[in-house]
């Protein structure tokens, strides 16, 4: 009985300790790309989730269904944490046109802390990442885990899981501007159906290299509008993503940008993603 | 007699023309659309019934897309949402259906379900899942809300409250609708996004 107590004490303590905790088809850690913090020198925390095969966990917009992952960081006094970077997302069409948004097999999303500049010599703290998330298969099952990370301050500190991080920093999507692959986007409605409320866009891509194919269309969530269909073509070293928009019936919304991200594979395999903003005049008061 | 024909051939162009334009407005994928007729449907109840939109015209009706293994679903059940605005609004002459689109489906899990969950609404079986496309339902929750002439007057989320976190700014969209409904009025938000689970189609 005593013994029995003992070792449960004893793995209770083990799992606090540890970086690592599991829940349902998704284990979660957080890591750092340091071994050590030094004052005012930013590094980059990630969550990893690693997920069981056919599950998959859902993008900052999740798409037609699912809930978006959530990470909320407790950092020691003084530090600063970056904007949650996500890392390029999947397209995933299922059964019925339903379009999701997300992640199969792992994902890890970073954000970039910064100690503050009075950081202690012999500062010893711990790291904290709440996160949430939805993961799917052919069910769904909410999920949560808080793992934690302890670090101390040192004058030389070591780079940890460099390959790791500079292989998910290269997924998170960029700048159309700062991508070399990148020539030129441009963007323009296009005469669609004569429905007065909905609208119809055209980007086109201009690779500097023969075009990717596929491109995924990956857009931020629209409170106004429904995306009702998008295709995508790429030929020689073009794409031309086409989209139509329907403003939500009782709204007649004001001039906004769409924010989306045109995800691919590199000529290595590696998935990319280019931020596009697509300007959205504002609907007529006349349109239903 | 050639005036007549020419009238006749004249009034036949601007009908084809008129249908044509018609087929031309209806978005694509967009299912039924607010203030568009309701599409009908017949559909097996829990106990094998047929159960048919039409069956109700000149009540309101709500439509509740579902389906007992989402999460979303089954916290709104804890939480009794749906029965509780079911009840609330019977004595007002709303009808209230339940039906699930899932491959999964069966009239005996809907027994079940209605059973462990005391609903006294009817659980429509749309496993072939033609009635979740003809609205193109996308998640469960899902809610539509029919008037009493047959016209779809709401569509979309159950609340504004996906994670279901919200306290004292949480806003019930059926709730709303129907009681703006009820007193003569416009709905103020005729339709939201739904959020949820996907709906489980099979094809």
């Amino acid at each position: 009985m005593f013994t029995r107590l003992c070792r449960c004490v004893a793995a209770l303590v083990l799992c606090l300790t540890t970086a690592e905790v599991s829940a349902a088809h998704v284990h979660a850690e957080l890591l750092a790309d340091v071994s050590a913090v030094q004052p005012g020198k930013p590094f980059w925390l990630g969550v990893r989730l690693s997920i069981d095969p056919g599950w998959h966990v859902y993008w900052k917009n999740p798409g037609d269904a699912g809930l978006p992952t959530r990470v909320t960081f407790t950092l020691p006094d003084g530090f600063a944490a970056g904007l949650l970077q996500f890392p390029t997302p999947r397209r995933f069409v299922q059964p019925g046109n339903i379009v999701a948004f997300g992640y199969e097999d792992s994902v890890m999303l970073l954000s970039k802390i910064t100690p503050p500049p009075n950081l202690p010599g012999d500062f010893q703290g711990r790291f904290q990442a709440a996160v949430s998330w939805l993961v799917c298969s052919d069910i769904c099952i909410p999920g949560k885990a808080a793992p934690s990370l302890a670090l101390a301050s040192s004058p030389s500190p070591d780079s940890t899981n460099r390959e790791l991080f500079d292989d998910w920093i290269g997924q998170i999507p960029v700048n159309w501007a700062d991508n070399p692959n990148v020539a030129a986007v441009h963007s323009r409605t296009t005469p669609g159906e004569a429905n007065p409320s909905s609208r119809s866009f055209a980007v086109e891509i201009a690779w500097t290299h023969p075009a990717p194919d596929p491109v995924d269309f990956l857009p931020e969530a629209l409170d106004d509008y429904n995306i009702l269909q998008t295709d995508v073509k790429s030929s020689q070293d073009t794409t031309v993503i086409g989209f139509t928009l329907q403003s939500l019936a009782g709204k007649t919304p004001g001039p906004q940008t769409l924010r989306a991200v045109a995800g691919y594979l590199d000529k290595d395999g590696k998935r990319r993603g280019i931020i596009i903003s697509v300007a959205l005049p504002a609907q007529d008061a006349n349109n239903h | 007699m050639r005036k007549i024909t020419a009238l006749a051939s004249l009034l036949a162009l601007v009908s084809v023309a008129l249908i044509a334009r018609a087929f031309a407005d209806d978005p694509k994928n967009s299912g039924a659309s607010i203030g568009a007729k309701a599409p009908d449907f017949t559909l097996q109840d829990q106990n094998g019934k047929n159960v048919s939109l039409h069956d109700f015209l000149g009540k309101i009706v709500v439509l509740e897309w579902t389906n007992p293994q989402c999460p979303f679903v089954q916290r709104h059940y804890q939480a009794k949402t749906m029965q509780t605005l079911a009840s609330q609004y019977q004595p007002k002459n709303v009808v209230w259906l339940a039906i699930n689109s899932s491959k999964f489906d069966t009239n005996d899990a809907n027994q079940q379900w209605a059973a462990e969950q005391s609903i006294s609404y009817p659980e429509l079986n749309d496993s072939s899942g033609v009635t979740g496309k003809a609205y193109h339902a996308t998640n469960t929750p899902e809610m539509y809300i029919i008037g009493i002439d047959g016209t779809l007057l709401y569509q979309g989320a159950i609340d504004n409250d996906p994670h279901g976190e919200k306290t004292n700014d949480r806003v019930n969209y059926v709730h709303q609708a129907l009681d703006e409904i009820l007193s003569g009025k416009p709905v103020s938000t005729p339709q939201t996004k739904p959020y949820g689970c996907s709906v489980k189609y099979k094809d």
